[in-house]
């Protein structure tokens, strides 16, 4: 039988900065502002918002009509987040992969684009995902609900990690459905790329 | 399941029905079966706005690109891309926030939004970069913790604000709350506020002297006051009109120095009523009611108002809605209690010194206090929304209320209670000191989101507050009071003309290239509620503003003689040598000039961007104006189509209950044309629609003749129809009756410019 789950299509991905490598929020502006002129990240670009003033949540936001890219430490670490906004064709795992793709070719490119900052280069830690259902209607905090999205990620991350041995945790403190989805054998956002394909 | 569904009994019927309607305009919008004009202010009203870029194009640094929105040629207003990013603006009347609110918008900026909360210089909260297809959703979820958006923006009366330490300050007359709520739920909705050139302002204040309020400056200001008489203390309103920022600043004018608090809402709807009738609606720079108070004079607008006023029906609203009040008041979370600690630095509090001297406000009422949340540019996360929302539960239940500066109050503290209140604050990162100081600096969005937006007044306001913040230890006590605010253009948002230090974003050419500059606005007043105005001192180049904060802050301090206000200072310094301590700032460096910086003066703050005019568009401040009638008719269309739906899924007599209340509300339309208090009675509509539109022929279609009105009289003569293939017909009549009802509309704009017949009420004497 369906679950509301399996309509889920706001779906949220984040990947985590090494916290001894990461660029300083305000050298995102610019790069989000140039990812606008080279469509460097998939989705129509449309602006960059700057909340380099504020804590715990979005730093710099690069705007898109699909879904955004955030620069993001609302969970207290700060990494890359790729939060859907329009509906994704397939089943649940095809819009998992999707989001997943989108986000890993941001922090890619992140990394790329930070390479010769003398404030700091992008390192993404290859070992986790932070999966969260922006939907509170398709995605109550239930047990049953809990279940259904757990259950699918450990699905999703055997395929991303190619790690049978997946650990998928529920997110602490977060308000949303939400689990962190982690391995012992980290991967290099290339190889997580093309696991996805 | 749907919100719709999941959360249909969470609201008012009415509520519900509305979003339901706004849902179905959109819908039939999509479908391309309401006016793109029309439609834009019927979402206006709703607090549904546009923003930036939504024109389907941005200048990314290179030069002018298009936005592919798939939006294949549908818009949602003019030049307005439907599948671009809007704002939505959520009234918080008086600013008051219950925690279950707070918690509804944190999921709403996640779900729909950018994961940001912002509050705005008039106590609203907004969203943006919203979907217009989120938006029903959005209004549902809202509506569900009591929140409308209705008449958040448009030609309306918009957000009522107040004091946000109405009830607990130690120098209010009395509590201007349950007033505020009175006025604002009198007014909303209300027939004879609908119709106005221009959007209408409404604000109250505990006492003349604060600035809390900032009465001057709004259509319609009100100032606590009392008098005694017979011995009996009675409560009224110094009442002001006419005031309001914009290009040219308008203080209000004193309209009655006490008008009984029974008589607040019938002046309020008198006015309301005069400035529908008499205001402009043409030419929307001079619609708003400061222009026709200074085109008819004070007295002849003060004898229009109360001549209305005496011609209005008496209304049992008037009283109830106001009867409450002086009984009204709010019961504490937590018992009084003294602070124990002393309020200096020790181990474990860190910081708590700095921050209760400035963000601790000791209420009237012993052992409370209120302390303010001071948010950066008026923004917080959501989860910093849902975090301030448990520590209100736990400190003050719902005593939250947004402030004009931007920023959160937490009311009725226990004193004793502060410094662990403290603690929780500086977990969410909410525990910044300097509250009301020269850091805390009051910003509009300019260009970040505001399609008319020349400058950035936000990366300015954050670049100041930054440098501030940096310098704030120690400050002279001198500077340390004086209010910084920005706005992205001369339309003031950013209130500049009121503060010690503003300034508004303008632009110019150097060598062929736009530089963004700030014109500085120096010695506006804050207190007293706004009460005078600043000078503009020239432009500087938006680089080089923080210099001129330095330079005149400097120049203050040592130069101020005794207590000298700044205002006193400007004045007795003179424009002449204001302009000219900031005369070398001026020059731009050649663009090409690396040793003096040069590039950076073509682009903005926060904005790597070469600086460009290019993205600026029409704004939607005040909306189209769209007459009553056009309202009506889209209604209407909405309910037919809704009626085509009902008969599909066989619910025949709700078929035909929405086709006769569709050709109900086109026919109310077409009257309201020439009486505007015509009722919701369906035996009233059709008699003064016949009296007016079919005895006298003017719905008369040229061939048909008055054919499409007994369509109406038919129905409404006859009751229900009984058949499933009536009802069939009766949709198709509806329709007719609507088309017919279009082209007399069409006909009756046509004519030359008349003003609206009086109606029979505003005719008495
Ligand atoms: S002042 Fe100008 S830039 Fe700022 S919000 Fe108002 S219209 Fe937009």
């Amino acid at each position: 039988m369906e679950h509301a789950i399996d309509r889920l299509q706001r779906i949220a991905v984040k990947l985590y900065l090494d916290p001894r490598s990461a660029p300083a929020p305000r050298a995102c502006i610019e790069i989000f502002h140039r990812w606008i002129q080279q469509g460097a990240v998939p989705g129509l670009l449309i602006d960059v918002a700057d909340y380099t003033h504020l804590t715990g949540g979005p730093r710099v936001v690069l705007v898109a009509h699909e879904g955004n890219y955030a620069l993001d430490d609302a969970d207290g670490r700060l990494g890359l987040v790729y939060t859907r906004k329009q509906p994704l064709d397939g089943p649940l795992a095809d819009r998992l992969a999707a989001a997943a793709g989108a986000l890993i070719a941001a922090a890619g490119r992140l990394e790329r684009d930070t390479a010769d900052l003398p404030g700091g280069t992008a390192s993404f830690l290859g070992n986790e995902i932070a999966v969260v259902a922006n939907d509170r209607l398709a995605a109550p905090r239930s047990d049953d609900a809990d279940s259904a999205l757990g259950e699918a990620l450990a699905v999703f991350g055997v395929h991303l990690f190619g790690d049978a041995a997946v650990e998928v945790r529920p997110l602490a403190d977060s308000d949303r459905l939400g689990f962190a989805v982690a391995t012992s054998r980290p991967a290099a956002l290339a190889d997580l790329s093309s696991r996805l394909g | 399941m749907s919100w719709k569904a999941a959360l249909a009994d969470r609201m008012p019927g009415e509520l519900a029905d509305e979003i339901d309607t706004f849902e179905r305009q959109i819908d039939l919008r999509r479908q391309g079966k309401i006016d793109e004009k029309v439609f834009a202010e019927t979402r206006l009203r709703r607090g549904v706005y546009g923003q930036r870029y939504d024109n389907g194009q941005r200048n990314d640094g290179t030069g002018a690109k298009p936005l592919p929105y798939p939006s294949n040629g549908l818009t949602k207003g003019p030049e307005t891309v439907w599948d671009a990013p809007g704002m939505q603006r959520i009234k918080i009347p008086f600013g008051g926030l219950t925690a279950d609110q707070m918690d509804a918008l944190a999921d709403l900026a996640e779900e729909y939004s950018d994961g940001v909360c912002h509050i705005t210089t008039r106590q609203d909260v907004q969203l943006h970069f919203v979907h217009l297809d989120d938006t029903p959703d959005l209004m549902r979820r809202l509506g569900a913790v009591g929140i409308t958006t209705r008449e958040a923006c448009g030609n309306t009366v918009r957000n009522v604000t107040a004091c946000p330490l109405a009830g607990v300050c130690r120098d209010e007359t009395f509590d201007v709350t349950p007033y505020a709520k009175a006025c604002m739920r009198f007014l909303l909705g209300h027939p004879d506020a609908q119709d106005f050139g221009r959007k209408f302002k409404v604000a109250f204040s505990g006492c003349r002297e604060h600035a809390c309020g900032l009465v001057s400056m709004h259509d319609l200001g009100l100032v606590a006051v009392t008098r005694t008489v017979d011995g009996r203390v009675e409560r009224g309103f110094e009442t002001y009109v006419g005031g309001g920022l914009g290009a040219v600043p308008h203080q209000a004018k004193l309209f009655d120095a006490f008008l009984p608090v029974e008589e607040l809402l019938p002046l309020a709807q008198a006015i309301a009523r005069v400035f529908a009738r008499l205001g402009e609606k043409r030419n929307r720079a001079r619609a708003r009611i400061k222009f026709l108070v200074a085109q008819l004079g004070l007295d002849e607008f003060k004898r229009l108002v109360l001549e209305e006023r005496a011609s209005l029906p008496d209304d049992a609203r008037w009283d109830a809605h106001v009867a409450a009040a002086p009984g009204e008041s709010e019961t504490p979370l937590r018992p009084p209690a003294p602070l124990d600690v002393s309020p200096a630095d020790g181990p474990g509090r860190d910081g708590f010194g700095a921050w209760a001297r400035t963000n601790v406000y000791e209420q009237r009422q012993t052992g409370y206090a209120t302390v303010t949340v001071a948010l950066p540019l008026g923004d917080l996360t959501s989860r910093q929304m849902r975090g301030l929302a448990a520590v209100a539960r736990r400190y003050v239940g719902d005593m939250v209320r947004t402030t004009v500066e931007q920023n959160i109050v937490l009311r009725w503290v226990s004193a004793a209670d502060l410094p662990d209140l403290h603690g929780d604050l500086v977990q969410l990162g909410l525990a910044e000191p300097g509250a009301g100081t020269i850091a805390d600096i009051t910003a509009c969005p300019g260009t970040d989101t505001c399609k008319l937006g020349i400058a950035s007044s936000r990366g300015l306001a954050a670049e100041l507050r930054e440098r501030l913040r940096a310098a704030a230890s120690p400050t002279d006590p001198a500077v340390e009071g004086l209010r910084i605010k920005t706005s992205g253009c001369f339309n003031s948002c950013g209130q500049h003309h009121i503060a010690d230090l503003g300034f508004y974003g303008v632009s110019r050419t150097i060598d062929g290239y736009t530089v963004p500059h700030f014109q500085v606005v120096l010695g506006g007043q804050w207190t007293e509620n706004a009460a005078s105005y600043g000078l503009a001192s020239g432009a500087i180049p938006s680089k080089r503003i923080p210099e001129v904060v330095e330079r005149i802050t400097a120049r203050f301090v040592a130069q101020r003689q005794g207590t000298e206000s700044f205002q006193a200072f400007t004045r007795r310094i003179g424009k002449r040598e204001l302009k000219a301590m900031l005369e070398d700032l001026v020059p731009v460096p050649a663009r090409g000039d690396e040793a003096a910086g040069g590039r950076a003066f073509y682009s903005d703050w926060g904005d790597p961007r070469e600086f460009t005019l290019g993205d600026m568009g029409v704004g939607e401040c005040a909306g189209e104006v769209v007459s009553l009638t056009e309202f009506d008719l889209a209604a209407a269309e909405a309910q037919i189509f809704e009626a085509q739906l009902e008969l599909e899924a066989g619910r025949v007599d709700a078929a035909d209950d929405r086709a006769y209340r569709g050709m109900l509300l086109a026919a109310k339309g077409l009257v309201k044309a020439e009486f505007i208090d015509v009722g919701d009675d369906p035996a009233d509509i059709v008699r003064e629609f016949r009296t007016r539109f079919f005895d006298t022929q003017v719905f008369f279609d040229k061939y048909a003749g008055g054919k499409f009105a007994m369509y109406l009289f038919r129905r409404h003569e006859r009751g229900p129809a009984a058949t499933a293939e009536a009802v069939r017909q009766l949709i198709e009549e509806a329709q007719l009756f609507l088309e017919a009802s279009h082209a007399c509309q069409a006909r009756l704009a046509a004519r030359p410019a008349a003003g609206p017949a009086p109606s029979p009420a505003a005719a008495m004497p």
